[in-house]
């Protein structure tokens, strides 16, 4: 046995003690700094706040990298694989679910045209990339990709409203209403798509442009001095078709990953938007507007806010989200216009889930609700291949062990937490005491 | 003679096909505390919301200022074209889910929508000098306020608008008695701003006290108007709307 394959010898121990001292006054270090360099109070709390939220998920992606350590060795099995996909899936969940909390917040009825929205999204993309005039002037690169999908889909949104919800709600209609006439629009969103489109599975590739190679990019930056091949790494993820990487676990376990470019930009562009939503929120004076209307439209319209200026911005803001995030939904899958409708219940779950008025809660709904699915398909695998081998366990477990579990096992973890807490994860409002 | 700051003539206005109010003339005379009394359902928040168009005006001129009819305007076109009045509601007077400063940043933004630019940090050293515990609760949700607070920071909001007249409907309703008379001390100390103020009141004495004037609706109509004195010595009035009984 050599040196390094004993991991618990005194020297490594102590060795680890030190470490985990040095750690320690680093981090109790840091916030004596910041007492001692941010006089303004206010400030001060506030980037302590956001340094523990930063702690604590280290500490929790820290937590999560040992527990799928624990199972993929356990199992036999790269859980780290499927760990990706989750995030990956849950990045996309959550672009395509949080326009629906931002209309439902502001416009106050359950918007069923939002699964229209997700497809619109994937048929700009198809649209585009079918085009030889746009594909020879390329109009069809990714970043225009994006700009296509959500001036587009942020437009039918729009019209929605102009054509159908906005002329309904002059009339007094209720939530109910509203519901049923946006099934209508969603019907006719559908139809028009399929009839341009036919019924057909296509694919709504992301394309990249011809600058956007390896050479071109990645040799200069991998010259850097120091944090070069480091940085090359990371920008690697976005630039080159697949990234591949590999590493020993703490138990050994060898993990082999790949990151698909599509995938990055999914994670990417989904911060983004989170970020960009919520500066806009709490920082712009349209987003404040939009939580004013969204609270009560006639104290808004007292105090100043063209409410139906700022329902018009809602509509686009959040078709236009929708169809950013449905090409990365299904960038690696092949659409039919039915596409959207499928997701449409599991998008109302994630808003259910996280409260109708909280983007955090849309954010942590995605994650558990993906979460439950993956585990779900995981757990059905082990089933299965228990019931190959064993006779008992396959007379115990006397159903089938397909996939299609997930569904219900995500909707059993929503019923169950809302039970214990109707207004959903971050619900400000409860809906019991408003409706 | 002073200027007349709101002058209703004949207004009609109601929902839907429902009629409420049925021509209703009033004034407000610049600097004035007039209060608007009545029964339930007389129209007394009918007509205010009537007045800022919340409630679209059926027929009738509404005259601000001398100078502009806003019978038909939208409350934001109203707020927006530099007309200086403002309206605090009876109920969900604030944003629930905003936080004070937010609440309090919409009256200001109204304000710089006008034109009036500059001067903000005079507009929020007003706001806390007359109401020291918003600053305290700067950074709370409104929907976590007391119902006190709460009054107070929809009359902060209303006044970060910068208002000449300012329309309050009914804002001690649901406030313990203790609380109610810190509020009509704020409106005592707005109106020494020289804000003319239009007061609809359930809490009918105690708003008469410190009125100018006052009328008495009943129906959607005016069944009395006078100085607040002439109402509060009005026998019959007393009987029927200010809980006095009858000898």
């Amino acid at each position: 046995m050599t040196e390094h394959e004993k991991p618990h010898s005194w020297k490594s121990s102590a060795k680890s003690a030190l470490n985990g001292k040095i750690a320690l006054l680093l981090f109790l270090g840091y916030f004596q700094a910041l007492y001692e360099y941010v006089p303004d109070q206010h400030k001060r709390k506030k980037i302590t706040s956001y340094s523990w939220l930063f702690f604590l998920s280290l500490l929790m992606a820290a937590y999560y990298y040992i527990l799928l350590d624990f199972f993929s060795w356990a199992l036999g099995d790269n859980l780290f694989k499927q760990a990706l996909t989750t995030i990956v899936n849950a990045a996309t969940l959550i672009m395509i679910s949080v326009g629906l909390t931002l209309v439902t917040r502001v416009r106050k009825f359950a918007n069923f045209a939002h699964a229209e929205f997700v497809t619109t999204g994937v048929y700009v993309v198809i649209g585009i990339n079918s085009m030889s005039w746009a594909r020879s002037f390329g109009l069809n690169t990714i970043f225009l990709q994006i700009v296509w999908a959500f001036l587009l889909t942020g437009g039918i949104a729009i019209l929605g409203e102009l054509l159908v919800f906005g002329p309904l709600t002059k009339r007094d209609a209720t939530p109910l209403t509203l519901m049923v006439a946006s099934i209508g629009y969603g019907l006719v969103i559908r139809q028009v798509i399929q009839e341009i489109f036919t019924a057909l599975p296509q694919q709504p590739a992301p394309i990249y442009p011809s600058f956007w190679t390896e050479d071109k990019i990645l040799s200069p930056i991998e010259g850097i001095p120091f944090i070069g091949p480091l940085l090359a790494g990371f920008v690697g993820l976005f630039v080159k078709d697949r990234s591949e990487f590999s590493w020993n676990t703490l138990l050994g376990y060898r993990v082999e990953l790949i990151v698909t470019r599509n995938e990055s930009f999914a994670i990417l562009i989904m911060i983004i938007i989170i970020l960009s939503m919520r500066y806009m929120f709490t920082k712009t004076t349209l987003g404040i507007s939009m939580r004013a209307t969204a609270d009560d439209p006639d104290l808004a319209q007292i105090s100043g806010i063209d409410t139906q200026r700022v329902i018009m911005y809602t509509w686009f803001i959040a078709g236009g989200v929708t169809g950013v995030g449905a090409i990365f939904r299904f960038e690696a899958s092949s659409v039919t216009p039915a596409a959207g409708f499928v997701l449409l219940l599991l998008i109302f779950a994630v808003v259910t889930l996280g409260g109708f008025d909280s983007f955090e809660g849309t954010l942590v709904a995605a994650f558990i609700v993906e979460t439950a699915r993956s585990l779900t398909v995981i757990i059905n695998g082990r089933l299965a291949l228990l019931e190959q081998k064993s006779p008992l366990v396959d007379t115990l477990v006397f159903w089938e062990t397909s996939g299609d579990w997930k569904a219900v096992t995500a909707f059993f973890i929503i019923i169950v937490v809302l039970i214990v807490r109707p207004r959903g994860i971050f619900g400000l409002i409860d809906p019991r005491s408003k409706l | 003679m002073p200027k007349k700051v709101i002058e209703a003539k004949n207004i009609e206005s109601g929902y839907g096909k429902l009629q409420i109010i049925h021509g209703i003339s009033l004034e407000l005379k610049k600097g004035e505390l007039v209060t608007i009394i009545g029964p339930n359902g007389s129209g007394k928040s009918t007509f205010i919301k009537t007045i800022i168009g919340l409630v679209p005006a059926w027929s009738g001129e509404i005259i601000i200022n001398e100078e502009v009819d806003v019978a038909g305007m939208r409350p934001f076109e109203i707020i927006n074209s530099g007309i200086p009045i403002n309206y605090v509601p009876q109920v969900s007077n604030v944003f629930p889910t905003l936080s004070v400063k937010e609440n309090l940043l919409l009256g200001l933004l109204a304000n710089k929508r006008k034109g009036n630019n500059g001067a903000e940090e005079e507009d929020w050293e007003r706001i806390f000098e007359l109401f020291p515990r918003l600053q305290e609760r700067l950074t709370q949700k409104a929907a976590l306020l007391s119902g006190g607070e709460r009054q107070m920071l929809a009359l902060g909001r209303a006044l970060m608008t910068n208002p000449d007249i300012l329309l309050l409907d009914e804002p001690t309703a649901a406030l313990a008695p203790v609380l109610a008379d810190e509020i009509f001390a704020k409106i005592i100390d707005m109106k020494k701003l020289g804000i003319s103020i239009l007061l609809v009141e359930q809490r009918a004495t105690r708003a008469l006290r410190i009125s100018d004037r006052g009328y008495v609706f009943v129906t959607g109509q005016i069944a009395f108007e006078g100085t607040a004195e002439e109402i509060l010595n009005n026998e019959r009035l007393g009987e029927l709307y200010l809980g006095r009984r009858a000898k």
